[in-house]
């Protein structure tokens, strides 16, 4: 457990002494700002909520997550440190546990950066504050869920950009599912109790489901399950190639 | 162990895994169903308290059946997402009712016969995509004596609302006897006649939804204006509009309020939503017999004034001077809940009401009654003149010369006390069967119990267009409320009727948070440029009439005496009025000005201001880093 701490703060000290980290946050921030008042046209709709703003996060973290999960273990790989960094007297477990939190407290600080829309919105009138809390616990738990498959796909691959690609091409396929462009494409040949469930696995569905301002059991059960699975994915992966 | 077999047992793993995943998630989402955790405020999302004994009181079995297709899940997520919380609601209704509440479910297939039975109940077909695929997501439930209450179609904007419907249908199924409402009106509330153009006569107009909602939960039957008696089952009388109540009629009603009847009155000195008169403007409301009521119960309708409120007021499309504008109209008011008693069972739970042209009430400081204000203005009102809105009234006139009396004034007030009758003298002589000894002696002078009246001074605010939001859905009415107006009459019914409340439910759900920074700047800009408008329009005036004055004095006199002076001084007021245009024009292009100010500060705020802050922090934390690595190199160089 100390291990994994030590691997969380020293990755993410590392995250801060690149410019990445700003390039990352700032895209980000920008990005939601720009979405929530161009696109969802905030100001035009006059309502004192974040719905708008949070509508916008699932299609974001498509493309940025795997960005920053991309270079969670290709890197590593590419530059033979991983070889280091496993001789450590460190479980293989505590190395992609760590790796993913610090990713993880790095995409919280992305989000939690754009608390001017809360004042905003504060400001304008009077929101319901729990919903956009709960929101916001919902946003940070689905990105956790995006960072663990790109993590997984990162951990197989040593080139980063195929990293990128597969990871968000899996997310696509969780956040679209649900969806009878995604379901469609199962029912040719999967059974039926298969595209049920895959029809209820869609990001998409799950969080705006938690924006409403309600969590419910079955949907924090899924989005920690999902983290587990991938995580759990990921170790098995890292230890295989290790093995390799 | 070699390497394939590590890689296979690599692979059984995570295929194990994957299963424990969907078992864990099939188990969280079929066993767990009705755990959650409600944020919202008020709890939108959790089973209110006040309805359970709705649920638990069901004596005779009632059997819901849900219609869902599985192939609307797949074409719009939200319907799945919505259609799992109807089936959570109901589980626990189920489970409330010990047995006496079944709930089944159908997946209507096209061509099946469980389509047949829910196109049977009237349920409603939504195309999906464009192969001739229908979907259904409707119930329809029935108790054992083949009552039968239906939801067409489970419309996403009425999901605020869903535990309000099925809490109602579920009691209306278990409550079949309904108490009596008795209604005394002369609003075309069963429909009526739109005005027709030339003598041609007008499209129907539909009956008004207030009728729908009062008689889902009570019988309704119409009283005349002319009664002379009020048979024994009526528990509450509505007295909505009595324009023209006969003397008869109106003894009648106050000796049934004295013996114990309980009445709610809405009496509007400025009817705006009546049936369009035959021809020309409409005659006044004859509200003599009403007034007469009111003035026993402590109350009166002052006179020749209406209520305004300046915060309140609606914005309405109107004209001026020939050209469009859009303004606030303090007669019409949109008053939020603290213009409504928050400690009164009907108005607790209320959250806004549409008021149009409501009279204004004063209460006789005399009467001994209880008089205790339900419904009121805020402090920035006006008594306004009530010529001023006959016709087409001139809005942006009033908006200029509103000001402000610092009152409230009273618009809907509850009435209890031993009141005194209104006919002192007895039955009036306009009846044509003289008072016989018999019926002198039945005479109440007053009351043995406390009345129990309601009074509102607006009757407009039953009116559709004042509280209902209406869409057509596939060829169905779809009804939304913008406002608590019915919610008020339901409450007020229930209250005096003294049905099990699901008050707590109905103003639930509304949700609406507008923004209302901007809607002050609105105001105080809006009331800036009003000012600035007069100013400008009444120079341009003198301006003009300048001019013509120095034309006509020239036409007097003939061309040649046209002075050098005068030339200029008409040149000099021409481009003076050209100036003052222009000024106009941009007061009034100044309107939205500071709101787009806002717009654009807080775009820019939200946009690049973390960017910017963060971006100048990562250099400042990199330049400190290299001085420090500087400094340390140095200091190591120089040890």
């Amino acid at each position: 457990m100390r291990n994994l701490w030590i691997i969380a703060k020293r990755e993410l000290y590392g995250y801060f002494t690149t410019p990445m980290a700003f390039v990352f946050i700032a895209i980000f921030v920008a990005l939601t700002g720009a979405f929530t008042f161009y696109i969802g046209r905030f100001f035009d709709r006059g309502q004192a909520s974040l719905e708008t703003f949070f509508s916008f996060h699932p299609w974001l973290y498509l493309l940025l997550v795997p960005a920053v999960a991309m270079r969670l273990w290709s890197e590593e790989r590419k530059s033979g440190t991983i070889e280091q960094l496993l001789t450590l007297p460190i479980t293989t477990a505590d190395a992609v546990l760590g790796k993913f939190l610090a990713a993880w407290i790095f995409c919280g600080i992305a989000l939690a950066l754009t608390f001017p829309l809360w004042i905003t919105v504060s400001y304008l009138g009077q929101p319901d504050h729990g919903v956009i809390a709960l929101s916001y616990v919902g946003s940070f738990l689905m990105a956790g869920a995006f960072l663990s498959i790109g993590a997984c796909m990162s951990a197989l691959t040593r080139n980063q950009i195929i990293a990128f690609i597969a990871a968000a091409a899996v997310c696509f396929v969780f956040t679209m599912s649900g969806l009878d462009l995604v379901l469609n494409f199962f029912r040719a040949w999967a059974p039926s109790f298969l595209v049920d469930v895959i029809a209820a696995s869609s990001f998409l569905v799950r969080f705006e489901s938690v924006t409403r301002g309600v969590m419910e059991f079955r949907d924090a059960v899924f989005f920690i399950s999902m983290m587990a699975f991938w995580l759990f994915a990921t170790t098995v992966a890292v230890d295989a190639k290790k093995a390799a | 162990m070699t390497n394939t077999d590590k890689s296979r047992l690599a692979i059984f793993a995570v295929i194990v895994a994957a299963v424990l995943f969907l078992a864990v998630n099939i188990i969280a989402q079929t066993t767990f169903s009705a755990v959650r955790l409600d944020v919202t405020e008020g709890q939108v999302y959790t089973l209110t308290e006040e309805t359970i004994p709705v649920f638990q009181d069901i004596k005779e079995p009632i059997i819901v059946r849900v219609y869902f297709s599985q192939n609307l899940a797949e074409a719009s997520p939200r319907h799945g997402v919505y259609f799992q919380r109807v089936r959570d609601l109901l589980s626990q209704y189920q489970a409330l009712s010990g047995g006496m509440l079944q709930v089944q479910y159908f997946d209507p297939e096209p061509f099946s016969d469980v389509e047949d039975r829910a196109v049977g109940f009237g349920l409603q077909a939504v195309p999906l995509g464009n192969l001739g695929e229908v979907g259904y997501f409707g119930l329809a439930a029935t108790n054992s004596t083949d009552d039968q209450e239906v939801i067409s179609f489970f419309n996403l904007e009425r999901e605020a609302f869903i535990e309000y419907d099925l809490t109602k249908l579920v009691y209306t199924l278990s409550n079949p006897e309904q108490p009596k409402i008795g209604l005394i009106t002369s609003l075309p509330v069963e429909g009526g006649m739109s005005p027709g153009m030339g003598g041609m006569g007008g499209t129907p107009t539909p009956p008004w939804q207030i009728m729908d909602q009062m008689r889902d939960f009570f019988e309704v039957e119409r009283l005349d204006l002319t009664l002379d008696q009020i048979s024994e089952d009526i528990d509450v009388l509505v007295l909505a509009q009595p324009d023209g109540l006969s003397d008869t009629a109106a003894y009648t009603i106050d000796q049934w309020v004295l013996a114990g009847g309980k009445a709610i009155v809405f009496a509007d000195p400025n009817l705006e939503s009546g049936n369009p008169p035959a021809g020309g403007m409409p005659a006044p409301a004859d509200l003599a017999g009403i007034k007469t009521l009111l003035g026993a119960w402590g109350l009166s309708l002052e006179e020749g004034v209406l209520a305004a409120d300046i915060k309140a007021a609606v914005r309405v499309n109107t004209a001026a001077g020939g050209r469009p504008e859009i303004s606030d109209y303090p007669a019409w008011m949109n008053l939020q809940a603290d213009a409504l008693n928050q400690e009164d069972a009907i108005t607790g739970d209320l959250k806004n009401l549409t008021i149009a042209t409501a009279g204004v009430l004063s209460v006789s400081e005399d009467s001994g009654l209880d008089i205790r204000p339900l419904i009121q203005t805020g402090t920035e009102s006006m008594e306004i003149d009530a010529d001023k809105v006959i016709g087409l009234p001139d809005v942006v006139a009033m908006f200029r010369e509103f000001v402000p009396s610092g009152e409230r004034l009273l618009l809907g007030a509850r009435v209890s006390g031993l009141a005194k009758t209104a006919f002192p003298d007895g039955r009036p002589d306009d009846d044509i069967t003289p008072m016989d000894g018999e019926a002198q002696a039945e005479h109440r002078g007053e009351a043995t119990d406390p009345i129990q009246v309601i009074v509102v001074s607006d009757a407009d605010m039953l009116a559709d267009r004042f509280w209902v939001q209406e869409s057509n859905f596939f060829g169905q009415r779809m009804v939304v409320p913008t406002a608590d107006n019915a919610a008020f009459l339901i409450n007020a019914l229930e209250n005096l009727t003294g049905t099990p409340a699901l008050s707590s439910l109905r103003g639930r759900g509304q949700i609406s948070r507008p923004f209302t920074v901007v809607e002050e700047l609105q105001l105080s800009a809006e009331q800036q440029f009003r000012a600035k408008e007069t100013e400008l329009l009444s120079r341009l005036e003198t301006l003009e009439s300048d001019i013509s004055a120095i034309q006509l004095n020239q036409n007097g006199q003939g061309e040649a005496a046209i002075s050098e002076d005068d030339q200029l001084t008409i040149t000099n007021y021409r481009s003076e009025i050209l100036a003052t245009r222009k000024e106009l024009r941009e007061v009034q292009r100044g309107l939205r000005e500071d709101i787009d100010r806002l717009e654009g500060t807080l775009k820019f705020l939200n946009i690049a201001g973390v960017p910017i802050v963060f971006g100048a922090l990562m250099i400042l934390v990199a330049v400190w880093r290299r001085k420090r690595a500087a400094a340390s190199t140095t200091s190591t160089a120089s040890a």
